[in-house]
C-alpha cells in the first residue's frame, strides 16, 4: 500500500535517480534539437527564440496555493512527491502525451521541470466543489519550468480552476506542460486564468486524451504577460467523447498572444466546440491557429470552431488561421467561422448619447462582445471570477 | 478550345506517333543551353534572354515548397521533362483513327463538330478560323491588342517590357522561376482606355501557336476605364503527356478597369498543374477570378488579387472537383488589401469523391492603413463518401482595426433528408444526387458563358455516373 | 528619440546593407554612396527578416527580400516591387564623426 502523500517528504533514491536520468536524457536532446520550423503555422506567429533557455535566468519554483475542499475524495499533490505513491501510473503515462508532439520547447520542460501539481480522482468519485490552484511567480530573471499531471479514473468528475499570476517582477519565463487523461465516462471542467505582469513570457502546453464517453471542458482566459503562447491539443480517442474550449483574450500595450487549439476526432460520435473571442487595444496582437481534424473512423462527429476578433485600435493586429482536415463525409456537423472587426461606431455614439464617456462606452461594448463565450462557462463561481478579472483589465485599457 | 498533342509519347488510349514529326524538341532536363536555345529560336530581345537565364538560376537554387501536397510534389522528376517542344504544322489524322472512347466522350459532352476534330488533333485548320478572323478585325478597330505572348514580345516590345513580370517576379516561387526560364505561348492582351470588350476573349482564338502549353505565360493589361473577359481552358478532358504544367498569369487592372478571368481546367490525371496567378487592381478597379479545377493529378493554384488602389474590389469564385484517390485539388484564393475602402468576396466550392482530396488554401491580408475594408470568405465542401478528404486552410492576417472580415467554412455530405425528399418525388437515387450536386455547383456554373455551362453540367453528370475515367 | 547605435560608419561599405537590433527593433542600415539610411528589417509581404546579416543593395538603393523577390527603397521604405505592396518603416540616420545615430519613435 502506498504511503500517504502527506507522509512523503522526499522521493526514494531509486525514483529520484529514475527521474534524474530522464531529465538528463531530455537535456541532451534539448541541446541537439534545432528550433521549431517557422514555416509551420504553430510557429509562424511566435518566435521560438523567445521560449528557450537563456543564460540570464536562474531556475525557480512558483509559489503555490492549493485549495482542495475534498481532501478525502481526491488527491492533489506536488507532482514530484506523487511519483512515490503513483509510480506505476506515472511511469506508464508521464510524458507520453507530450512526446507525441515533441519539440525543443517541450524538451526544455522535460529537462528542467521541478514542480507542478498532480491531481488524481478515483473511480466513481464525483467531487462537487471546485479545486483551486494558484501559482505565483515572485522572482525576476527566473525560469519556471512546471509540470502538471491530471488523471481521472472511470466515471469520476471534478472541477479544476487554475489561476496563474506574478508579482511585479522582471524578465521571467514560465514554461508549463499539463498532461490530462480522462478515463471512460469521466468529466473534467478545467480553467486557466493567466494574468501575469507585462514582463513575463508565458508558454503553456496542454495535452488531453479522452476515452469513451468522457467530457472535457476547457476555459482559457489570457489577459497578462508580455509574450504568451498556449498550445492546446485534445484527442477525442474514445467513442462518444466530447471536448469544448472557450477562450477569452484581452490585450493592450504591446502584448502578444498566440493560441494554438488542435482538436482531433479519432473515434465516432465525438463532439467538439471551440469558441475563442479576442479583444485587442493599442499595439497588442493575437494569433489564433486552430486545427480541427476528423479522422476517417470518426463518423457522426459534430465539430464547430469559432474565432471572433475585435480590434479597438489602429495598431492592434489579429491573425486567424482555423484549419479543417476532414477524412470522412459522414459528419453530423462540421464548420467554422471567423470574424475580425472593430467596434461599431454607431454603438459607441448611442451609448455616449446616454451619458457615458467614450471609455465607458467602449468597455460596455467589449463586455458585450465577450459575453457569448463567457456565458458558456457553466461554473458560476468561475464565471464570476472571469468577469472580475476582465473587468479590472478593461479598466486599464 | 484547343489541345496540344505531344505526339512522341503514348496516349492514354494507346495512340502511338512517330517522333520525327516534330520540328524541335529539347533534350530532357533543364540546362542553360536549352534556355539559350529557346530564346534564340524565338528571336527574343536580349533583355528577355537575360531574364530567362536569371530565372533558371533562381529555379535551380530554390527549394521545393514544404507545404501543400509535398508527397505528390516529390514525384516530379525535373530531369526527365522536355521543357520545350515546338509543334510542327499539325499533321492531320483522319477522324476514323480517333478512338471510340474519345468520340463517345465528345458525344456525351455535346462538343460541337468543329471542335471535336480540333481537339482530337484531326484538323489543323479548324473551321472556326473564319470566326476568329472576324473577331480579330473587330478588336483591331477598338485598338485592342490580342496576341500570343511570343508574337507580342516581338510586335509590342515597349508595352510588354513595361509590364512583364511586374506582378510576379522571378523570385516569387520555384515554379514561377521555372516558367520565367522556359515560358512559351500564352496570351497577351492590352485593352485601351475606356474600351469595353463585349465578347469574352478565348484562348483558342489564338491559332498558329501552341495552346494548352506546359509553360504558358499570360499578361493582360486593362487600361483605365476599360473592361475585358478572358476565358481559357476546356471542360472536355484534355489529354497531355506533359506531366508538368506551370503557367504564370499576370493581370493589371488600371484605374476604373475591370478584368474577369475564367479558367476551367480538366487535365488528364498524369498532370501536375502548378500555377501562379496574380492580379493587381488599382483605384476603383475590379478583378474577378472564376476558377474551375476538375482534372490533373495535383493542382496547386491560388488566384491572388492585390487591391492597391482605393475602392478596388476583388472576387474569386473557385470550384474544385477531386474525384479519385489519385487526385488532389489544392486551390484557393489570396486577397491582399493594401488600400482603404477595398472589398473582396471569396467563394470556394469543392466536391470530393472516390478517395479524392480537395483542399482550400486561402489568405486574407489587410495591411495597416487599409481602413474600412470588408471581406467575406465562404467555403463549402461537399464530400460524397467516406473515402474522400476535405481540408480548409484559411489564414487571416489583419493589421488594421477599421475592418469587417468574415470567414465561414462548412464540410458536409449530401443530406439524407434532401435525398429522400427528391426520391419521394420519383427521382432515382442517382438522379437525386446529381440534382443536389448541380444545385451545389450552380453559383459557379451560372458565371460561365452558356456553352461552357452546358458542357460543365454534362461533365458533372458523367462524373457522377462514374462513366468518365 | 535619437539613439546612439554604437555602430561605426565604416562597418557598412558603400552599396551594402547590414542588419542590427537597435532598441529592441530589427533594423537594417544601408550605405548608398556614402549616405546612410535605415529601414526596418521586416518584409511587409511575409513579416520575415529582409537582410538578417549583410547583403548588397540592388539598383544602388533598394533591398531585395530573399524569399519572394519583394523590393524596398532604403531611403523611404517604399515598396518598389511585388509581392510587397506596403511600405516598411524608415528611420532617419545622423552621422556624427564616425558614429551613427538613429531616430526611433
Amino acid at each position: 500500500m502506498a504511503k500517504a502523500l502527506t507522509e512523503i517528504k522526499m522521493l526514494s533514491t531509486a525514483l529520484d535517480n529514475w527521474l534524474e536520468e530522464k531529465k538528463m536524457q531530455a537535456k541532451a536532446a534539448y541541446e541537439k534539437e534545432p528550433l521549431p520550423d517557422r514555416t509551420t503555422h504553430l510557429w509562424k506567429y511566435s518566435n521560438p527564440n523567445d521560449f528557450v533557455l537563456t543564460a540570464d535566468r536562474s531556475l525557480a519554483t512558483p509559489k503555490k496555493q492549493i485549495h482542495n475542499p475534498a481532501e478525502k475524495e481526491l488527491i492533489v499533490a506536488d507532482i514530484k512527491v506523487a511519483f512515490e505513491s503513483y509510480e506505476n501510473l506515472l511511469k506508464k503515462c508521464f510524458g507520453k502525451l507530450i512526446s507525441k508532439t515533441s519539440s525543443k520547447i517541450t524538451l526544455l520542460n522535460e529537462a528542467f521541470w521541478n514542480s507542478g501539481y498532480f491531481v488524481y480522482v478515483p473511480k466513481g468519485k464525483s467531487v462537487v466543489n471546485a479545486i483551486g490552484i494558484v501559482s505565483k511567480l515572485n522572482k525576476s530573471e527566473s525560469f519556471y519550468p512546471v509540470r502538471n499531471f491530471v488523471y481521472l479514473e472511470e466515471s469520476s468528475e471534478v472541477k479544476l480552476d487554475e489561476f496563474i499570476h506574478s508579482e511585479d517582477i522582471n524578465n521571467s519565463y514560465s514554461n508549463i506542460v499539463t498532461e490530462i487523461y480522462l478515463e471512460k465516462g469521466s468529466k473534467l471542467t478545467y480553467s486557466v486564468i493567466q494574468d501575469h505582469c507585462n514582463s513575463i513570457t508565458h508558454h503553456h502546453i496542454q495535452r488531453v486524451s479522452l476515452s469513451e464517453d468522457s467530457e472535457f471542458s476547457n476555459t482559457i482566459v489570457s489577459i497578462g504577460a508580455g509574450k504568451s503562447k498556449v498550445d492546446f491539443d485534445v484527442n477525442l480517442n474514445g467513442k462518444g467523447s466530447s471536448a469544448s474550449a472557450y477562450g477569452i483574450v484581452l490585450g493592450n500595450n504591446k502584448q502578444s498572444f498566440d493560441h494554438h487549439i488542435a482538436v482531433s476526432h479519432n473515434a465516432p460520435y465525438t463532439n467538439s466546440n471551440v469558441n475563442f473571442r479576442v479583444a485587442l487595444k493599442d499595439k497588442a496582437s493575437s494569433a489564433y491557429t486552430g486545427n480541427l481534424k476528423i479522422a476517417h473512423e470518426a463518423v457522426k462527429s459534430d465539430a464547430h470552431q469559432e474565432n471572433r476578433n475585435l480590434l479597438l485600435s489602429p495598431n492592434a493586429k489579429a491573425e486567424s488561421i482555423p484549419e479543417l482536415e476532414i477524412l470522412t463525409n459522414d459528419v453530423t456537423r462540421c464548420n467554422h467561422g471567423v470574424t475580425v472587426g472593430q467596434v461599431d461606431k454607431d454603438q459607441i455614439y448611442y451609448l455616449m448619447s446616454r451619458g457615458l464617456d467614450e471609455k465607458a462606452a467602449e468597455k460596455i461594448i467589449v463586455e458585450g462582445f465577450l459575453e457569448p463565450t463567457i456565458s458558456k462557462i457553466l461554473n458560476e463561481k468561475l464565471k464570476q471570477e472571469v468577469l472580475e478579472k476582465i473587468n479590472s483589465k478593461l479598466e486599464k485599457l | 478550345m484547343a489541345m496540344e498533342l505531344n505526339k512522341e509519347q503514348d496516349y492514354k488510349y494507346g495512340f502511338h506517333d512517330s517522333e520525327k514529326d516534330y520540328a524541335f524538341k529539347s533534350g530532357r532536363g533543364l540546362t542553360k543551353e536549352i534556355v539559350l536555345n529557346i530564346s534564340k529560336m524565338k528571336k527574343e530581345p536580349e533583355w528577355m534572354t537575360e531574364f530567362r537565364l536569371k530565372a533558371l538560376d533562381v529555379f535551380l537554387k530554390k527549394p521545393m515548397p514544404k507545404w501543400g501536397s509535398t508527397k505528390l510534389l516529390g514525384e516530379i522528376d525535373f530531369d526527365n521533362i522536355f521543357y520545350y517542344v515546338k509543334s510542327a504544322e499539325k499533321q492531320g489524322k483522319t477522324w476514323e483513327e480517333v478512338p471510340a472512347e474519345i468520340k463517345n466522350t465528345f458525344d456525351r459532352l455535346g462538343i460541337p463538330e468543329a471542335e471535336r476534330k480540333f481537339l482530337a488533333g484531326v484538323s489543323a485548320q479548324y473551321e472556326s478560323e473564319v470566326i476568329y478572323h472576324s473577331i480579330r478585325e473587330d478588336l483591331e478597330k477598338l485598338g485592342v491588342i490580342f496576341l500570343d505572348m511570343d508574337t507580342a514580345l516581338r510586335e509590342q516590345p515597349e508595352i510588354v517590357k513595361k509590364y512583364f513580370s511586374t506582378v510576379i517576379p522571378i523570385e516569387d516561387n520555384k515554379f514561377a522561376a521555372l516558367n520565367s526560364a522556359v515560358w512559351s505561348g500564352g496570351s497577351f492582351i492590352y485593352v485601351p482606355k475606356n474600351v469595353k470588350v463585349e465578347i469574352p476573349l478565348q484562348a483558342y482564338f489564338r491559332i498558329n501557336t501552341e495552346n494548352m502549353g506546359q509553360f504558358e505565360r499570360t499578361l493582360i493589361i486593362a487600361d483605365e476605364g476599360s473592361s475585358v473577359h478572358y476565358i481559357e481552358g476546356c471542360t472536355a478532358p484534355t489529354y497531355s503527356s506533359d506531366s508538368l504544367h506551370s503557367a504564370v498569369v499576370e493581370l493589371i487592372a488600371l484605374k476604373g478597369a475591370k478584368i474577369r478571368y475564367t479558367t476551367i481546367q480538366n487535365w488528364s490525371k498524369n498532370v501536375f498543374n502548378l500555377v501562379t496567378k496574380r492580379a493587381v487592381a488599382h483605384e476603383d478597379a475590379v478583378v474577378e477570378w472564376v476558377d474551375g479545377n476538375l482534372g490533373s493529378k495535383l493542382t496547386m493554384k491560388y488566384p491572388a488579387i492585390y487591391l492597391i488602389g482605393e475602392r478596388a474590389h476583388g472576387e474569386v469564385l473557385s470550384v474544385a472537383m477531386a474525384s479519385g484517390s489519385d487526385q488532389h485539388q489544392d486551390a484557393g484564393a489570396k486577397i491582399i488589401h493594401a488600400a482603404p475602402n477595398t472589398t473582396s468576396v471569396v467563394t470556394s466550392k469543392s466536391i470530393s469523391k472516390n478517395g479524392g482530396r480537395a483542399s482550400y488554401r486561402g489568405l486574407i491580408k489587410v495591411h495597416k492603413g487599409a481602413t474600412n475594408v470588408k471581406s467575406t470568405v465562404k467555403c463549402d465542401a461537399l464530400m460524397l463518401d467516406d473515402k474522400s478528404r476535405s481540408d480548409t486552410y484559411p489564414t487571416m492576417e489583419i493589421d488594421e482595426k477599421g475592418v469587417q472580415i468574415e470567414h465561414e467554412a462548412t464540410v458536409s455530405k449530401i443530406e439524407d433528408e434532401k435525398l429522400f425528399y427528391l426520391m419521394s418525388r420519383g427521382l432515382s437515387e442517382e438522379q437525386s444526387k446529381l440534382m443536389i450536386v448541380n444545385g451545389f455547383m450552380e453559383p459557379f456554373v451560372k458565371e460561365l458563358p452558356m456553352e461552357y455551362a452546358v458542357e460543365l453540367n454534362r461533365l458533372i453528370e458523367l462524373e457522377m455516373e462514374g462513366a468518365v475515367g | 528619440m535619437v539613439v546612439n547605435t554604437t555602430i561605426k560608419k565604416h562597418e557598412i561599405k558603400p552599396g551594402f546593407a547590414k542588419s542590427y537590433v537597435i532598441g529592441g527593433n530589427k533594423i537594417v542600415i544601408c550605405n548608398v554612396d556614402g549616405n546612410y539610411f535605415a529601414v526596418s528589417d521586416i518584409c511587409s509581404h511575409d513579416n520575415g527578416e529582409l537582410v538578417s546579416g549583410e547583403c548588397k543593395l540592388i539598383e544602388s538603393c533598394q533591398l531585395e527580400c530573399p524569399r519572394h523577390g519583394a523590393r524596398f527603397d532604403v531611403k523611404t521604405g517604399e515598396a518598389k516591387r511585388m509581392p510587397a505592396v506596403a511600405p516598411i518603416d524608415a528611420f532617419k540616420v545622423k552621422v556624427s564623426g564616425d558614429d551613427l545615430f538613429i531616430e526611433i519613435d
